[in-house]
């Protein structure tokens, strides 16, 4: 079963259909990364993950052959100012979905090597707590009003 | 007779009666105060009255108060390194300026993004970054000097959190939007989040009340 689920990754990208990711009770879906200004340094991923299991999961880290790391934060406004909270992992009850969204958590994408533009798919690549991995295509969006 | 004299009678009395209420109404309705739109966020009737300020804009050129008179303006203080909260306001303000482009209503609007990290943000990056937005959008910058002569007076906090080992830092900022009326008066603060729709509804009530208060 670990080695399907290290394999997995490899076996979806040369599928070359992965609109969203899922081993057994994990399943990644609505993965989008805002198009963003030519000259931001720092781009946003949203996504939801659902954990159909009965056991909690631990997304660990994400990267991506694209950016040069990636991060978990999550924007707080308190008294009409916004602050961002770092997180090292996130953990996801059993039969709980967790959604990252704007304004919200979300993933912070360090240093594209190329802008990329609204279309556009780029894969990250989650890792769970126990060796766990999936390669997710993310598309390129532009924001709508409050994305 | 005696009937013709009743309804005589009883004539003028519905006459003066109606005249006196009608002389009431007119006289309650001069009296009564024009209120203020029940708008959160609106600092009507103590707006705060800039001072002058000096910033650069992203051609370089000085922007000062001067530059806020005879125009609507929305101010955003952010950063371009700001992943999440600063590119969705710039998306709603991207929207609203369009709307109100389209009702022909943005000849005296301007939308303004002043940078909290001028240390990153040169004229350049403001310049191309406010240009994927709109080019018609204002990014204001300069020393953290200048930058302060406006946020200090219009109460803006922001912090530069510690840098991590690969050099980046974050900067906690305001998230409002503030509207500044053609007289350099900061007439409103809209709290986050936000959204075109809201945004303009507000401003469309804004702007009548703020038109009866100076006819």
């Amino acid at each position: 079963m670990s080695i399907i689920l290290r394999i997995l990754p490899v076996l979806v990208l040369l599928s070359g259909f992965h609109p969203a990711a899922s081993a057994d009770h994990i399943s990644i879906s609505n993965l989008w990364i805002s198009e963003a200004p030519p000259v931001a340094r720092v781009h946003a991923a949203y996504l939801t993950i659902t954990n159909s299991g009965s056991d909690e999961i631990v997304l660990q880290q994400i990267d991506s052959p694209a950016y040069s790391r990636i991060e978990i934060h999550r924007s707080i406004i308190v008294n009409h100012r916004m602050t961002m909270e770092a997180h090292s992992q996130i953990s996801i009850f059993p039969d709980t979905t967790f959604r990252f969204s704007p304004g919200d958590y979300h993933l912070m994408l360090f240093d594209p090597i190329k802008p990329g533009r609204a279309g556009d798919k780029i894969n990250l690549i989650f890792h769970f707590k126990d060796d766990i991995q999936f390669s997710v295509s993310a598309t390129i969006r532009k924001r709508e009003n409050m994305q | 007779m005696t009937g013709n004299s009743t309804i005589r009678t009883l004539t003028i009395i519905i006459t003066l009666v109606a005249f006196g209420a009608g002389i009431g109404v007119f006289s309650a309705r001069q009296k009564q105060p024009v209120l203020a739109p029940q708008i959160q966020g609106m600092l009507w009737p103590n707006p705060k009255i800039l001072q002058d300020f000096s910033t650069t804009d992203q051609n370089e050129q000085e922007f000062k108060l001067s530059d806020l008179r005879g125009k609507w303006s929305f101010l955003f203080f952010g950063y371009t390194n700001c992943p999440d909260i600063c590119p969705i306001t710039l998306a709603v303000f991207k929207d609203v300026y369009q709307k109100l482009q389209e009702q022909k209503r943005s000849n005296d609007v301007q939308m303004i993004f002043v940078s909290v990290d001028p240390e990153r943000d040169s004229s350049q990056q403001l310049k191309d970054y406010v240009a994927y937005f709109n080019n018609n959008f204002i990014g204001l910058g300069g020393s953290l000097e200048q930058i302060s002569t406006l946020t200090k007076q219009m109460g803006i906090a922001y912090y530069h959190e510690e840098a991590s080992p690969e050099g980046d830092y974050l900067v906690g900022h305001s998230a409002s939007v503030f509207l500044v009326d053609p007289e350099g008066r900061v007439i409103t603060i809209m709290s986050a989040p936000h959204t075109a729709e809201e945004i303009i509804e507000q401003f469309s009530e804004i702007r009548a009340f703020i038109s009866q208060q100076t006819s």
